[in-house]
């Protein structure tokens, strides 16, 4: 039978037909990041074009003009966007084709698709920021689309209760969507190729002299950790990046590959467990404590002990690692040793000079003692840990070390190394962050690029590889504290981070923290849940090794259990509203009453209606017409919302004023 | 379920009958149902139908007085062509989410798979439970349409976007408030050919709030409209002139006032004397000199036409200005007469006499 539908031949409201425009070039805006300024140009004159026509309907192009502008906005596409990357051809094509549907939107039927379009620019935008804030922006704009889907689908619009509707259908919805979220299978590899994200923050492979420090400008957030029980202490809390073997004197790089394979001593029990949400950085470094003793799937371990993923971190990324702080690495080859001790072609005589006088006044036998006697070089001389460590010209070491002495601390690791080079001891560098802070509303800890940090690790003949940090000798602070990137920014050095007093202050961080726990939150549940958690997730309620049937089935019965839970939900009797008419009524005897009026209530409507206009006869006309309202909906055969609004206002605007005799 | 088709005889009230005569179907005729429908292709499909209808198709009926709401188990549901668009798009997000193992698209994915599961709840649920009254159609001519009137009650539930049509008729749209009390609905019927016609079965559907699905629920309502001939080309009944020139009144002498009396039941509503009910002096009938006259027969035989129809036509016509004029009249037809006498009541006599012509309900 054919079914006809009556609402499709309705005329489209154009006040929802304006809104819905509005809606889509705020849902557009996110991919000013993303997408060539001439594609976003396209789509917002068309959007222009169309709101105008909202005026002036005769300005709407017609098929030919439309067939033109469809084959110059692929032109467009073509030309402005790197089509093999389908991302981004997709994004581009998808708005510039809602720009032309926005311009032959004449029927209902071409908004029902506009919405349908809608939704998948909202996914398209996901694909490039998946951060909180941005979700929240979209989820709004989602709830504005269908919203307006629901005033498309019905003939009188009231704005208000319809918004309410929404909500409460999307309410419904949720339970559904989370349990299905929880457990449709994930992916581990892609169905067809993405390109890489060129995202590049963070640690680099090498270390030149300013690298780091340049990088501590940055407030923004490296990982975040959180630890399963154990905290480490903060003098443990060194996260260990790439090593470094090879100086040029200014420049520390990785050197050569080596092919061996030492075998950590690790002393104690089972260590400290913690999940990093890793920030995408672009390079294929992940973060571990000393010293990672197991690693997250999909990397490894490198002869250093660095932690190196198989694949470079495009996007965010969590990793369970484990580590274990009480550890010794006795183990050196001979080509490392040799590495170790690599000193770059030119070496002032000035700083050879130093060091020759510290090994003439301690015991060969124990190069700890020189150690010390460097760290306190450190300490004694006039150094300063700064920001700003200025221009070093001609050989950077000696100016460092005995003019400028301001630096920071990859000038104090570089020159550190060298300096124990110079005295024989095998020495390196290691970059990595140190520290962090804990956001107070939440368990997990915050490591910013301003946390990035270089030290250095010295080999001793009972120890191992040592972790020597110079920068603890001239600013210990840095190790417990870490730094205000505010206030060292316009500082002659660096200012830690102390409990700021006023209470402004204390609110703003502590509402940055708060955001920053519900971004953690975000991250740790929705865009962090990889196939992992999902397996974690399910064998806690039990559910072990759940593939294929199995997992399908759990899901048809978690989604029926949810819709049947919503189901129920819905059938709750609402407690009964309510009735609005007699509550009316009391107000109007209230008015009367103060207004001296007398109205007892044995007496019914029409009787005190009578009263009150010989009391107050130029309010006849409002009192007789609240009667007849009252009276028609109270006995009447009807009663909407509309009538009881109507008598509301009527009743609040009655004025009882004396007639003043002239 | 419903193959016992008993009818119920119970009429309305008669003075809701006076006012706006239904008609009913009065006895299980086997005939009629083949011989009021008009598509041969129903015709043809009528005993097939007939017995899926009795076997497997949910059909809500109203009760004798027109009642009926709608059960749970008698609304259908399907996606209409938004349904079938949107859960390809969500097919192609879905694909777009697994590829990048984007998690938040996955969420968006899922939380409007779920709105469009929840949809299917909430379309249902604005039709489930909802109260009407057939009302039924009021007596037309043939050729012009008729107005089928249905009451729709208000719950505590607004109702948006409920559509009513017949199988072959247009259809209407209205949102129903929240409230209480019954809001009426005219249904525009297409012009039909006289005699009772069946209207077929109400079709109740609602697409609201995404129009993803569509939800609908037939309603039997069992409330036929009679169709009165087209009134023909205006003739003089024999003896129409004669008869007043008789009484010697001019032509329009049932203008002339005779008196008042008091109001009697069955008396018009025209002839009663408002202004003086106004004036609270009780009820009051006009009388008029004209309608003393002698009562005018329009008979089957005299009237022109070549064939059935045009004579009825013309019938129709004769009735409807004797009525006007007020002067009493009868019908003499091949299947019966209709004694002389005026109102409202006989003239629907009278129509409904020519209307039913040739069928065995005459």
């Amino acid at each position: 039978m054919i079914m006809r539908d009556a609402l499709a031949g309705l005329p489209v409201p154009q006040g929802l037909l304006t809104a819905l425009l509005l809606l889509l070039g705020a849902l557009v805006a996110p991919h000013v990041a993303n997408l060539s300024p001439l594609i976003l140009a396209f789509f917002y004159s068309a959007m222009l074009w169309r709101l105008i026509a909202q005026r002036r309907p005769e300005i709407m192009p017609g098929r030919w003009l439309l067939l033109l502008l469809m084959i110059g906005a692929l032109a467009l596409v073509v030309f402005t966007t790197n089509v093999t990357d389908g991302r981004l051809g997709g994004t581009a094509l998808l708005t510039v084709m809602l720009g032309l549907k926005l311009l032959e939107l004449r029927e209902r039927r071409d908004i029902h698709v506009t919405i349908f379009l809608g939704f998948f620019l909202v996914l398209t935008q996901f694909l490039y920021d998946q951060s909180m804030w941005l979700a929240a922006y979209l989820f709004g704009g989602v709830m504005a689309l269908v919203s307006i889907q629901v005033g498309l689908n019905r003939i009188n619009i009231e704005p208000r209760p319809q918004i309410r509707n929404t909500l409460v259908m999307i309410a419904g919805a949720l339970p559904l969507a989370l349990v299905v979220f929880l457990l449709f299978p994930r992916l581990h590899s892609p169905l067809w190729g993405i390109s890489g994200v060129g995202a590049s923050t963070g640690i680099g492979q090498d270390m030149t002299l300013g690298d780091i420090g340049s990088l501590s400008r940055s407030n923004e957030i490296a990982f975040r950790v959180r630890f399963d029980d154990k905290t480490p202490e903060p003098a443990q809390r060194y996260w260990r990046g790439p090593v470094l073997w090879h100086t040029d004197g200014t420049r520390w790089s990785a050197g050569e590959a080596s092919a061996f394979s030492p075998a950590p001593d690790v002393l104690t029990g089972p260590g400290i467990d913690y999940e990093i949400t890793l920030e995408p950085s672009g390079s294929n470094w992940l973060f571990g404590l000393d010293l990672v003793t197991k690693t997250p799937p999909n990397s490894r371990l490198d002869s250093n002990f660095a932690l190196i993923s198989n694949h470079k971190v495009s996007k965010r990324q969590v990793y369970r690692v484990t580590s274990d702080p009480d550890y010794r690495l006795l183990d050196i080859s001979p080509s490392e040793r040799r590495q170790a001790l690599q000193l770059p072609p030119r070496i002032s005589p000035r700083v050879r000079q130093l060091v020759t006088g510290w090994l003439s006044d301690t015991d060969p036998t124990q190069p700890l003692q020189l150690v010390h006697r460097a760290l306190d070089y450190y300490h004694r001389e006039p150094f300063v840990y700064t920001l700003s460590p200025g221009e070093l010209a001609g050989d950077p070491i000696e100016q460092f070390l005995f003019e400028t002495r301001r630096g920071f601390c990859e000038h104090y690791a570089g020159s550190f190394a060298l300096l124990m080079r110079l005295a024989g001891i095998p020495s390196r560098v290691v970059v990595g962050y140190q520290g962090g802070e804990q956001n107070p509303h939440a368990e997990h800890w915050v490591i910013r690029q301003s946390d990035a940090h270089a030290w250095t690790e010295v080999w001793l003949p009972q120890l191992g590889w040592w972790r020597v940090d110079p920068t603890a000798a001239v600013a210990p602070e840095r190790i417990e504290q870490g730094i205000d990137v505010g206030l060292s920014e316009n500082s002659d050095r660096v200012v830690f981070h102390v409990d700021r007093n006023g209470l402004a202050g204390a609110l703003w961080r502590n509402a940055a923290w708060f955001a920053d726990a519900v971004d953690f939150g975000w991250h740790h549940w929705v865009v962090g849940f990889t196939a992992e958690r999902q397996k974690t997730l399910l064998e806690s309620f039990g559910l072990r090794d759940l593939k294929g049937i199995g997992l399908a089935i759990t899901l048809l019965i978690g989604s029926a259990l949810a819709i049947t839970l919503v189901y129920l939900i819905a059938q709750i009797p609402r407690t009964k509203t309510q009735d609005p008419l007699p509550a009316l009524w009391q107000r109007l005897l209230h008015k009367l009453q103060r207004a001296g009026v007398q109205a007892p209530p044995w007496h019914g409507p029409d009787t005190i209606c009578t009263t009150a206009i010989a009391a107050y006869p130029d309010a006849s006309e409002q009192l007789l017409a609240i009667n007849r309202m009252y009276v028609q909906m109270r006995y009447g055969k009807n009663q909407d919302r509309q009538q009881v609004k109507a008598l509301r206002k009527r009743v609040d605007q009655l004025r009882l004023k004396h007639r003043t005799d002239a | 379920m419903i193959s016992s088709r008993v009818w119920s005889k119970a009429w309305p009230s008669p003075e809701a009958d006076a006012c706006l005569p239904h008609e009913r179907r009065t006895g299980a005729d086997p005939g009629t149902l083949t011989q009021q429908t008009r598509q041969p292709l129903r015709v043809l499909m009528s005993p097939i139908s007939g017995m899926l209808v009795t076997r497997f198709m949910r059909i809500e009926r109203v009760s004798p007085t027109g009642r009926a709401e709608i059960g749970a188990r008698r609304i259908y549901i399907l996606p209409t062509r938004y349904g079938l668009l949107f859960a390809t798009l969500l097919l192609l997000m879905l694909l777009g989410s697994v590829n990048y193992a984007n998690n938040p698209a996955h969420l968006l994915t899922f939380v409007l798979a779920g709105l469009a599961c929840n949809a299917i709840y909430l379309t249902w649920r604005n039709l489930r439970g909802l109260r009407l009254v057939c009302k039924g159609a009021a007596p037309v001519f043939a050729g012009d349409p008729g107005h089928f009137v249905v009451e729709l009650e208000k719950g505590e539930r607004e109702r948006p976007a409920i559509q009513l049509m017949f199988e072959d008729s247009e259809p209407v749209l209205l949102d129903l408030r929240a409230g209480s009390g019954r809001y009426a609905q005219r249904l525009e019927l297409h012009p039909m050919p006289r005699g009772l016609q069946q209207l077929g079965r109400l079709v109740i559907s609602t697409q609201y709030p995404l129009g993803l699905f569509r939800a609908w629920c037939y309603l039997e309502c069992d409330r036929p409209i009679l169709v009165y001939p087209k009134p023909g080309e205006a003739w003089d009944p024999v003896g129409a002139e004669g008869e007043e020139m008789l009484n010697g009144e001019h032509g329009t002498g049932n203008e002339d006032f005779a008196g008042l009396r008091r109001y009697r039941p069955g008396d018009q509503p025209s002839q009663i004397d408002w202004k003086s009910y106004a004036r609270d002096r009780g009820l009051n009938t006009r009388m008029f000199s004209g309608q003393t006259s002698a009562p005018l027969w329009l008979d089957w035989h005299q009237a022109p036409g070549i064939d059935e129809e045009s004579r009825l036509s013309a019938l129709t016509r004769a009735v409807l200005d004797a009525d006007a004029r007020g002067r009493p009249y009868g019908l003499k037809s091949p299947t019966g007469n209709i004694a002389p006498a005026l109102g409202p009541v006989h003239r629907h006599q009278c129509l409904r006499h020519l209307a039913l012509f040739g069928n065995d309900h005459a």
